[in-house]
């Protein structure tokens, strides 16, 4: 029983053994500010994960996720600097749907990898943020409500953070709860029973995809916000953090699966980690590999487990 | 090449044990030069243990081997075997769709190389020569892919032959012929005669015994690890062959009275099958595939029928139709009245109330990563949206009613064995209460209890208007639970047993003749 808790939040008890050992290190670690920034600079990372993780539990990549973080901020900003206010919210957040959209179908109608089909949604879209930009930074017209959640605090945190987990509680209710996410689980775990069981695969993917594209633009919300323009360059950095953190997930919360709170939980850890590291006075350069190396780890745990799991 | 009248190979009180079973006991076995020996047998026979000891994948433990009129006892690797001449043709042909003939052949023999380069004409000029020394007019760049099965089954022997380190003594096609269309394997045959006359010993492993006819000198049947019968194919009783194919009459005639009587034993069946025995839940018209031809039978409520046929007779084609897996190209298919359309998906035909139990378990039939739970009721998970305790219930009565064990729900489905998964399986498509269930092989690798239980639950699901339609590979089977028994032979409806006459003599009888 402790030894099956224990496998289940290893990652959690690191988490908080971290936090002890940075508190005791660093006088400045545990203040209220420290952890507020903390967090909120990971929420958009965050959202960026739950995007990756719906494709990856059908068994799909989503490349695009980076490209289509920079496409949607930029067309933001673009239209808002054209005077269209709030109204590019609901603009951004269509956006990502239909780019999502756009990389399903292309993956279930012309049965292309789905490596290829979103890379190539990805550059084609990085190339209209280019356009859209002509080359500068583009911050004019952002509607304040936006810049809001990053700076306002409810109950002693950002709005966005707020948000986010209430994003995170969804999502979980989503695919745990409903009948749709225990089916896109079952896609994962075996396409052949799954069709063989009447689920409607394809459409299920289109669906796991488009959900993918509606994150990156809750993201790219958010990023639009705090950063308060969008940089034709930004985007494509943030897809394997939000990689490593769907798969460091899958050794928290329901081990095996690619899940939300594990993912969370991951984000945390490492920023928990980047933050007391830096405290403390390790070179940057560090923080990479720190990285890396935990996600490796992890992984190979879980893949470990995974095994036992089969055989 | 051997002279007239030596043995390419001879085995003597060959005897092979695995796990304390006797898989070969003291088969003796002349294989002359410059014939073709056709060796025969149902599956678990022990034909493919003898291909393994002769080719060195395993070695006897007791008994012994001769090449060539040349004793060795035991064969000890792969290696040997190749050295002292023996070549195999597997039924897959070794073959990457991708490459060039050529190439693949290069995969067994290297490439031709200079410094380090690949010498390209060398390679096709070789390749060429390989080919028409069997006079086959194919180009050595054509694309693996585009090759005719026949041209793949020939250009694997090719490979074969040409990988054996010495002079061929012995060339073993094992169930080559199977993956061949009947009107490729005709050519292919007449080829493998001829390269038999010129000194080499063929044994040919196959089904099929109307091949054998003006090529084969010799044939022996296995059955239960011995030799059962052998003869000259010219004064060959084909009655009695297929007899010993599928065993002694007395031996199962018992096991299927038994069933026969349990099934019709007054009170307890019999009424409420006749009672049940109604409408016509499956009925299939003019079925047409790949290998089925005008394929048209019907299952009526509350009944159990069987199919039974050798792999290229078209049993293997009609459950992927019936599925929902593939389409075939003519032909109509109706599920209680109701005409189901061509090519349906599996999601309409399930709608439609037919529900295909698929033969390999882990691929197709559940998800070993999810609970048994999952598995069970994913067909139909929002029936128990937001009902998280009717659900739980719900499963645990299933689990139950199908003594699925460990009678845990939340285990993980891969983690059972083959029995229970089976049973789950069985559980998860009965649930959906459907007008028409398919079985297809449901017994294999599983263990007799739970084979038991999954009989006991079909006949409760025929006797509550359930049609159950089932494929199996083993006649035995059949013969124990169906109250009829179609055979299909090449693509069609062959015979229809009945009663006492679909025991598994019979059934093997008209799959084999």
């Amino acid at each position: 029983m402790i030894a099956t808790v224990f496998k289940r939040y290893t990652t959690l008890l690191i988490l908080i053994a971290l936090l002890s050992v940075f508190s005791l290190l660093s006088p400045q670690f545990l203040t209220s500010l420290n952890l507020k920034n903390l967090l909120v600079v990971q929420v958009t990372v965050c959202c960026m994960a739950f995007a990756a993780i719906l494709p990856l539990i059908v068994g799909e990549f989503d490349l695009s996720l980076g490209y289509a973080l920079g496409f949607i901020m930029m067309l933001g900003a673009f239209l808002g600097g054209f005077g269209f206010g709030a109204t590019i919210i609901p603009a951004m957040l269509v956006a990502g749907a239909c780019i999502g959209v756009t990389n399903g179908l292309l993956r279930i109608s012309f049965n292309i990898s789905s490596f290829i089909a979103t890379l190539g949604v990805g550059i084609v879209s990085s190339g209209i943020t280019q356009g859209m930009s002509g080359g500068a930074v583009l911050y004019s017209g952002i509607p304040p409500i936006l810049t809001a959640t990053g700076q306002h605090e409810f109950l002693g945190f950002k709005i966005s953070v707020w948000l986010t987990s209430g994003l995170a509680l969804v999502l979980v209710f989503i695919l745990e709860h409903t009948p749709f996410g225990r089916q896109l689980y079952a896609i994962g775990g075996s396409e052949r029973v799954a069709l063989l069981a009447g689920i409607r695969l394809n459409f299920y993917k289109v669906l796991a995809f488009a959900g993918a594209g509606l994150l990156v633009g809750i993201a790219a919300l958010f990023e639009l916000g705090q950063s308060g323009g969008a940089n034709p360059l930004f985007g494509p950095e943030l897809l394997l953090p939000a990689y490593a953190a769907a798969f460091l997930g899958v050794t928290t919360y329901r081990p095996g699966y690619f899940n939300i709170p594990g993912a969370v939980i991951a984000i945390v850890l490492l920023a928990v980690g980047f933050n007391g590291l830096n405290l403390l006075g390790v070179p940057y350069w560090l923080q990479p590999i720190f990285n890396g190396i935990v996600l490796i780890l992890a992984v190979i745990t879980a893949v470990a487990e995974g095994r036992q799991i089969l055989k | 090449m051997v002279a007239d009248g030596v043995n390419a190979a001879e085995t003597r009180n060959l005897t092979k044990i695995f796990a304390g079973r006797k898989a070969l006991d003291g088969v003796d076995l002349e294989i002359r030069a410059g014939a073709i020996h056709a060796l025969l047998g149902a599956n678990g026979s022990g034909k493919s243990t003898i291909v393994k000891l002769l080719t060195g994948v395993y070695q006897p433990d007791s008994g012994v081997i001769a090449i060539g009129g040349c004793e060795i006892g035991s064969i000890a690797s792969p290696r040997v075997a190749s050295s002292l001449g023996v070549a195999v043709v597997h039924q897959e042909a070794p073959f990457i769709d991708t490459l060039s003939v050529a190439e693949c052949i290069a995969q067994f023999r290297g490439y031709p190389t200079q410094s380090g380069r690949i010498q390209w004409p060398r390679l096709n000029r070789d390749v060429r020569a390989m080919l028409e020394r069997f006079d086959l007019a194919i180009d050595p760049g054509t694309l693996a892919a585009r090759l005719s099965a026949a041209e793949r089954a020939l250009i694997a022997m090719i490979i074969a032959l040409d990988g054996v380190r010495s002079d061929v003594r012995l060339l073993i096609l094992d169930e080559v012929t199977a993956a061949l269309p009947r009107n490729q394997a005709e050519p292919y045959l007449d080829r493998v005669a001829t390269l038999a006359r010129s000194g080499i010993g063929v044994l040919m492993v196959t089904h099929r015994l109307a091949e054998l006819h003006g090529r084969a000198s010799k044939a022996t049947v296995l059955r239960d690890g011995a030799v059962a019968y052998e003869a000259e194919v010219r004064d060959i009783d084909e009655a009695r062959l297929i007899e010993e194919m599928v065993g002694p009459k007395k031996e199962h005639a018992k096991v299927s009275t038994v069933s026969v009587r349990n099934r019709r034993s007054p009170g307890s069946c019999s009424e409420s099958e006749q009672e049940h025995l109604g409408e016509v839940a499956l009925l299939v018209q003019g079925l047409t595939g790949a290998t089925l031809r005008n394929l048209s039978f019907e299952v009526r409520h509350g009944e159990i029928v069987g199919i039974a046929g050798l792999s290229d007779s078209g049993v293997t084609e009609l459950p992927k139709f019936l599925a929902g897996l593939q389409a075939p190209t003519g032909g109509q298919i109706g599920v209680s009245g109701k005409p189901v359309p061509l090519g349906a998906s599996p999601r309409a035909l399930i709608k439609a109330g037919m529900v295909v139990l698929p033969a390999d378990r882990l691929r197709s039939g559940g998800v070993a990563s999810l609970s048994v739970a999952e598995n069970v009721l994913l067909p139909d998970l929002a029936r128990f949206w937001l009902k998280p305790r009717r659900e739980s219930e719900f499963i645990e009565r299933i689990v139950g009613l199908f003594d699925v064990r460990p009678a845990a729900p939340g285990t993980l489905f891969g983690k059972l064995s083959g029995g229970n998964q089976q049973k789950a399986i069985l559980a998860k498509w009965l649930a959906l209460k459907p007008q028409v269930l398919v079985l297809d092989d449901p017994t294999s690798g599983v263990d007799p209890a739970a084979r038991q239980k999954i009989f006991e639950l079909l006949r409760e699901a025929a006797s509550n208007g359930i049609g159950v339609l089932a494929f199996s590979k083993e006649p035995k089977q059949l013969a124990a639970f169906c109250s009829r028994v179609l055979v299909i032979r090449e693509g069609s409806v062959a015979s229809e047993l009945t009663g006492d006459a679909s025991d598994r003599q019979t059934i093997g009888r008209w799959c084999y003749a």
